[in-house]
Formats: structure tokens, sequence, C-alpha cells
């Protein structure tokens, strides 16, 4: 009796754990179709040397971003938060590497002096900085972090069973999961794409230099006019209702953050880095829509502040009058690369490190190209993709949306 | 290899199983060790194949120096005193030569010559594996098995990186009859799954999660941020109670992995946060590192047949000498030092005591309690990235560093005129964290462990170790105790992440 309980009791986990192999040898061959089974390091050399994009979940961003600068070394460094992801190696005449994506404060900025510049810091940082990271909080603020790297998984799940999260959380559909695991033909990516959400629709990812090539946010706002991209914060901003943290209305801003960037900016220095700071671009609309709120005194506060303060940091925030358009931002705070080249050209003339750096005839070219786009055809991923890129018409709505308003 | 890796759990393990069972149906006894001894080294160069020449060439060593005494061509004293130098040489040189060569450079300016490269895995744990081996077959006691066996003992991989640190005289004779009946092989298994099972979810699912609080106030001390009193308190047990699942969950898993294979290791943990006096704690808490301190360096010293002076000495010297060999560091000297004086004054209370409040509910109640807040404010060094550190976080833990409530609980501070409101980063974490941390201080203070649980499935060595009466949920191989065993494994699996190494592997 007891033996046939023990023999019972081992068939039913050995039962289980068979299920459980067969689960993870499904989600197995989506990883391998989908080439999401490469480390971080892996990842950098294939980018670097075969091209293409990358968005993989199983590798943790901040440890892809490092192993893209490890095996760059660049020179020229852009950091800061999501506002920074589109700057690319070809706005630059020496060796880039784009950092974004970090956590909005100058926290960020200890994290790489501490964990990525250890071994060796790059000549020139430019630190794409945020408004709203100067909103005043109740939360401590330290004068010196820990450079401690806090993004590490987007996906809190074992590696094996990435696939069925993404199924779950609806980054995949279960079309495309059948795609991947060969259940339906899977259409051919125009370059070799790493990541399975990458590979089923090329809904893009990061460069061999860390930028994005965010296509499938542009194939999302293509259709849509500049208002109906910032809809969300607009109505919020209009109702003068604090709807997410970003653009919560306030007329004081937090000094501590202020002292935080001072330090990282000296602390930089000292390691021999030259650092070059903007308060990334608004949407021309937005800023309007938030002076005439009386909501947002801070952004005032904030210039002046800025102005009197930390020199380094070049405003940036209002470039309509450098010519950009609401067409040129995918959403109420993200701006495309279009309008970054914009405002990277002004700065340029502000900071001749940056003017060295700075391959303005090519970001000319690419500006007078793609006025009012989000992105352009600037490098060779972007060539690859052009076919995409020119084949959702993304300007045309926007462009006809915004002259109507216009007229 | 990690054993919550992917590699190991989806690879390693399940090849390592079913060839285990080809070698044992098809092939002898002899084949079976030699097939466990190639997988184990198989196992161990999966980290670093650089070490397994180390690993062999110190195994050969100790084997060899042993024989030699057997037959007479050494004498037993010279092979003793010979045979432990050289492996305490080896464990010097790549363990503490860089500490060493720095607390004397400090000191009087010599620049020493020092390791200065990666820790070799397990050094610790083998080296002390074989003291134990070469002291008891030189001083006579009976060895048994060939040099395979002794082999496989040292490097059996389920107790190789981190322990329990299994003798000889338990191991080696369990291999003749290694998993000879199919019949047998089931039980084994089963009562393996189940332990090997919760061991994993300890780790993964407890420790894991509560890491984050202690990260937070420690690394924040570090970074010059004085903690307030509760985060204190908090930071400590979160680290605590880390440390205890961590360990004691690595040791289950090596324990339920080694009794797959129908070998038994020792017991090392035995709830050791229900102590109610630090001569209990570490009766409880890694108990075959304590045993063979006490074997190995307290009883030769001395033991407790000297004067209480000199007994006392040997019971600081040990605790030291145990501290230090948890890592080339003053803190874990100080570490242990702190857990040498607890103990001298333990043993003296008792000695004064003469055991006559030992029975008391509302003693035992503050005993605990007593020796609770003793082993917390002990593990402050131990976490701490140095002594100032430290301090900091015992200044924060006696109120030097202010009292702060958080904005939800402001009310309070009507009643504690020297609270102030202050955001506590801790309750940021998140509701799970902060669920889990208090389910395992309730599991871990007030819980049977599972081998209490487990009695029915004999599932450890029998090593004389008080688990208190039988628990009423007793373990069967029931369908329910079955799914219970799939649903922690499968938890545990689906949201283990890569890079969490277990703690004690620094050690």
């Amino acid at each position: 009796m007891i033996a046939q309980s023990y023999r019972r009791y081992v068939a039913v986990t050995l039962a289980a754990i068979a299920i459980l192999f067969a689960v993870v040898g499904v989600a197995w061959i989506a990883r391998w179709r989908g080439n999401d089974l490469n480390n971080a390091q892996e990842l950098a050399r294939a980018l670097n040397t075969q091209g293409g994009v990358a968005s993989t979940l199983a590798v943790p961003y901040n440890t892809f971003k490092k192993a893209l600068y490890d095996y760059r070394q660049p020179d020229v460094v852009v950091a800061g938060s999501s506002r920074g992801l589109m700057f690319r190696q070809s706005a630059f005449r020496t060796s880039f590497s784009n950092l974004g994506g970090g956590i909005a404060s100058a926290d960020y900025g200890f994290t790489l002096l501490d964990r990525v510049f250890a071994g060796r810091a790059p000549k020139v940082l430019i630190y794409a900085v945020d408004h709203f990271t100067f909103l005043p909080s109740a939360m401590p603020v330290d004068e010196r972090p820990v450079g401690e790297v806090r993004a590490v998984q987007r996906v809190r799940v074992n590696a094996a069973l990435l696939p069925y999260r993404l199924l779950i959380d609806g980054y995949m559909t279960p079309q495309q999961f059948a795609k991947l695991i060969g259940l339906s033909p899977m259409e051919r990516a125009p370059l070799p794409v790493y990541g399975m959400t990458a590979s089923t629709d090329f809904a893009g990812g990061d460069g061999a230099d860390g930028s994005t090539y965010g296509i499938g946010t542009m194939k999302a706002v293509s259709q849509q006019s500049a208002e109906a991209r910032f809809a969300g914060d607009l109505a919020c901003v209009r109702r003068g209702e604090a709807c997410r943290e970003v653009m919560r209305p306030a007329t004081q801003i937090d000094r501590r953050r202020l002292m935080q960037f001072k330090n990282l900016f000296s602390a930089l220095r000292e390691r021999g880095v030259h650092v070059i700071a903007f308060l990334a671009p608004m949407p021309p609309l937005m800023l309007r829509e938030m002076k005439a709120s009386g909501g947002y005194g801070y952004l005032d506060a904030l210039r002046a502040a800025i102005r009197a303060e930390l020199p380094q940091i070049h405003d940036m925030m209002d470039i309509e009058a450098l010519g950009t358009s609401d067409c040129e931002f995918y959403d109420a705070i993200h701006a495309g690369e279009i309008a970054n080249l914009r405002a990277m050209l002004a700065v340029a003339q502000k900071e001749p490190v940056l003017a060295q750096q700075l391959d303005a005839a090519n970001a000319r070219a690419t500006i007078a190209r793609y006025e009012d786009a989000i992105m352009g055809v600037s490098d060779k991923t972007s060539e690859a993709l052009a076919s995409l890129i020119d084949g959702y018409r993304f300007r045309d709505v926007c462009r006809t949306a915004l002259s109507r308003s216009a007229r | 290899m990690l054993f919550p890796s992917n590699e190991f759990l989806l690879f390693f393990l399940p090849v390592a199983l079913i060839l285990f069972l080809f070698v044992r149906h098809f092939a002898g006894t002899a084949a079976v060790v030699l097939y466990l001894l190639i997988a184990s080294l198989v196992f161990y160069a999966y980290t670093n194949p650089l070490y397994v020449p180390l690993i062999l060439a110190s195994m050969t060593f100790n084997y060899a120096m042993a024989q030699m005494a057997v037959a007479r061509m050494i004498t037993p004293w010279f092979a003793i005193a010979f045979g432990v130098s050289v492996n305490l040489a080896v464990l010097g040189w790549f363990k503490y030569s860089a500490f060493i060569a720095g607390a004397v450079h400090a000191a009087f300016g010599v620049t020493l010559p020092a390791y200065g490269g990666e820790l070799p895995l397990a050094v610790s744990f083998f080296t002390f594996l074989q003291i134990a081996y070469l002291v008891d077959v030189c001083t006579g006691r009976k060895q048994t098995g060939g040099i395979f066996d002794y082999f496989l003992f040292v490097t059996f991989f389920p107790h190789l990186i981190a322990g329990p640190l299994v003798h000889h005289g338990e191991l080696i004779p369990q291999f003749k009859d290694i998993g000879r009946s199919w019949r047998r092989w089931q039980t084994c298994f089963a009562v393996g799954l189940t332990i090997f099972a919760v061991g994993l979810f300890k780790k993964i699912v407890i420790a894991d999660n509560i890491a984050p609080f202690a990260d937070l106030v420690f690394d924040g001390a570090k970074a010059g941020q004085a903690p307030a009193l509760i985060q204190s308190w908090v930071g400590t047990l979160a680290y605590a109670l880390q440390i205890y699942f961590d360990f004691s969950g690595y040791s289950d898993m090596a324990i339920g992995l080694s009794k797959m294979f129908c070998l038994k290791l020792p017991i090392n943990f035995n709830s050791p946060y229900q102590a109610t006096s630090i001569i209990d704690f570490w009766k409880r808490w890694h108990i075959t590192l304590s045993r063979f301190l006490r074997d190995y360096l307290y009883i030769p010293l001395g033991g407790g047949r000297v004067g209480s002076g000199r007994r006392y000495a040997n019971v600081m010297i040990v605790m030291l000498l145990g501290g230090l060999w948890h890592g080339a560091g003053w803190q874990f000297i100080f570490w242990g030092g702190l857990h040498g004086i607890y103990l001298v004054i333990n043993h003296v209370w008792r000695s004064v005591s003469a055991g006559r409040l030992d029975n008391s509910l509302l003693w035992n109640g503050c005993a605990w309690f007593i020796t609770l807040i003793a082993v917390l404010v002990a593990w402050v060094p131990f976490r701490a990235a140095d002594l100032s550190t430290a301090v900091l976080i015992w200044k924060g833990m006696i109120g030097l560093n202010g009292i702060t409530v958080g904005d939800k609980l402001a009310f309070l501070t009507a009643y504690l005129p020297f609270a102030r409101v202050a955001p506590m980063g801790f309750l940021n974490l998140g509701t799970t964290n902060l669920a889990i941390l208090a389910i395992a201080f309730v599991i871990a203070v007030a819980c049977p462990n599972i081998y209490r649980i487990m009695r029915r499935g004999d599932p450890v060595l029998d090593t004389h170790v008080e688990l208190g009466p039988p628990f009423r949920l007793q373990w069967s191989p029931t369908l329910t105790f079955a799914a219970a065993t799939c649903a922690l494994l499968f938890c545990a699996f689906a949201t283990s992440q890569e890079g969490s190494p277990f703690l004690y592997f620094q050690f």
C-alpha cells in the first residue's frame, strides 16, 4: 500500500514535470525562432557586425545598453530618460553610443558614473533632462545617490517562459505566437531582428548604437493628428488634473533635484567628462496648453533656476522657433529624431565641444528631408527600414490636420 | 551552475538523474560511484573549469597523505601537521592573502604577495571536508571506501558548493548500497523532490523578494544615509530573514537533490530563529559547520574539560575563526567575536542561574526575544560593507538617527514627540514584498521546519538534532502533497531570474 502511494506520488510529480518540459520546449522554439536566446554581449556583437535591431526582453535593458557601450567604446554618449532614445550615430562625427532609457532623475547619471564609466569614460556626455524631474516630491532625494542599476528586468518571469508572459500581458497576439512556433509562416524581416516582438511585426527595437527605431510606435500613431496623439494628456492639462506624474501641475520646483544635478555634473567633470545637458523638447501644442492652464508655474521657476545655477543645461523645451511642429513628436512628452536634431543643432551653436562632434551637414539634410516626421532615413538601419518608414505615410495625416488647424 | 538556474533545472538535473537510473540498472555500485563522480566534476567545471585541477590536486594530496599514514610510510602526526598545514595554506592563499597583505601594509607599510583573482568555487567547503577526513584517518578512526569513494565524497555536487559539511563517515558508507532497488529509489525521489521544491521556493520566492528591504537600508547607509529607528530594524530583520531563507533554502535543495540519488545528508538548519538562547541558536544555525568547529577545533583546544577561563577563551577562538571562515574581512571577524561574547555570557548565565528559570513560559518568551535581538544586532556587521556602515545602522537601531513615521502614520507624532513625518522607503517596495516579509517572519519564528513535517520520509541523517515533538501535519505520499510540491516547484521556477546567486557562495 505504501509502495503504491509512493509510486502514485512519483508518477504524478513526473507527469507534471513532463508537462512543464513540454511548455518550456514550446517557449524555447518561440524564443529560438524569434532570435531571443542571445545574451547582452552576443547582441552587442551581432548588432555591430551584422546590423539590425534588437528588442529582446530576455536581456535586462541596462545590461544590454552597457554591453553596447563596452563594445563601441564611444567618445560621445547620450544619456537620460526615454527622451534621449532617438539620438543616433548618424548625427555625430565620432564614435557614439546611446545610453538613454534610464530613470528621469540624476540618479541614472550616478549609475552611469559608478557602473558604466568605471572602466572607460566618454569624452562628451549629452544628458537629456526632463522638466518633470524637478516636480516637488515627498520622496527622499540623496545628494549623492548610490550608483545602482535599478531597472533590472522589464518582465519578472523566468526567461524560459517569456513568450507566455508576453501573451498574457498582451505584448504578443496568439497569431504572432503561432507564427513564432511555426504554425503559420513568418514574414521575412528587412534586416536582422533580435527579439520575439520585434521578429513578428518588426515593431522596432534598438540599433547597434543603442538608439531606438520605433517602427511599432510610428505605425500606431501614423494615422493620427497631433491632437489625437496627445489626447489623453491634453485633456488632463485642460481639466487641470494630474492624470499622471509627468504632467502634474505645480508652482515650485524641488531644489534638491537641482543640487543633485550640480553634484552629478561636477562628479562627471572630475572624471574628465564634458557634460552638455538640455531640457528635452516638448510639443508646441502641449506647451501652449500648459501655459494657458496656469497650473504649471514650476516651468518658469525651473527655467529661472537653471539660468542662474546650472548653465550646463540648455533650455530646449520650446523649439517651435527652430521650425519644429507637433508632428515631430510621437506623444505628449517624446520628441522624435527630427525634433531632437533641431535641438542639437541649436545647442551646438552655444557649445563648441558639441559643434566639433556633431555632423551638422548630415543633420540638416535629414531635417530638410523629413520635416514634420518622427524619424527619417539617416543611417544603414533606417535605410533597411525605409520601405516601412515611408510605407506608413506617417507624416501625411498629421501634416494635413496641422495645416487645417493653422487655417 | 546554480541550482535555481535553467541550465541546472532543465538540463543537468534531468540528464544526471536519467543516466543515474540507467547506470544503476545496468551496472554495479562501483560504476554508479564513478558516474556520480564524473557528473559532479562536470557540475564543478561548468562554473570555471580552471579550478578542476585545483580540486583534483587537493583530493589526491589528502588521500595520499591519509593512505601513507595508514600504511605507516609517514607518522600520523606528521601527516596531520603537514597535511592540515598545506590545506590551510591553499585556503589562506586564495581566500585570505589579500586581506592579510592589506592589513600588514596598513599597519607596517610592508607589501606582501597576495592572490588577487577570483576565489575558487567551494574552496572553504572542500578544504574543511578533507581536513576532517585526514585528521580522522590519521588518528585511527576507521576509514571506508576506496579512492573513487573518497573523491565522490568530496565532490558530490549537491553539497560541493555550499554544504552541508558532511562527514566522510556519514556519506561514504552509503555508497555501497546506493539506490539498490527501484522501489527504494521511488521513495528517495518522492522525498527528495519535495524537499528540493521547498528549498527552491524558499530561495526564489521568499529570500529574493525580501532582499530589496535589506538592500535599501544597508546600501543607503553605505552611501551615508542614516537610517531612522524603524528603517534600521526593518532592514536588519529583512537581512536576517533573507540570509536564513537563502542559505537554508540552499541546504534544503542540497539535501533534496542528494536524496533523489538515495544519499542522505545531515540537517543544516533547525528553525534557528526559534532558539531561546545563543547556545541553542548555534545548535540550530549552520549545524554542520558548528559540528565541524566543535569536533576539530573546540575539543582539540580542550573544549569544556578545562577551567572556565580557558573554556571561554576557547569559545572566543572558535567563534573568531568561524567568523573568519565566512570571509576575509574585519566585519566577519567582528560578527564571530560578537557571537563569541554572546556565548560566553550565555555560559556564565547558565552556570549562575543553574536552570532555575528555564521552564517558565514567560522566561522562554523573554529568552527567545533577547536571543533574536542579539542575533539581529550581530547580523549588522555581517551584511554591512564596512564597520562604519554597521555603526550607522546600530545608531539607527537605538534611535540616535531619529524616529520617522510615514505620511499615513503622521497622527502618531501627537503621541511620540520625538517622531517626525518622513517617507519610509521600504513601504514603496510593494505590498507583495511586504506581505512576503511578514509571512517569512511568521514562518521563521513560529512554524515547524520541513524536516519536522517530513519525518516520515526519513529525509536526513540522524545527527541527534532535536527537531521537537512530531507536528500534527505530517507529510505522506498523497496526491495533495504531490500537488503542493508541484505548485511550489512551478511557482519558484516561473519567477526565477538569472543572476541571483546564493549569499553563501561568497564564503
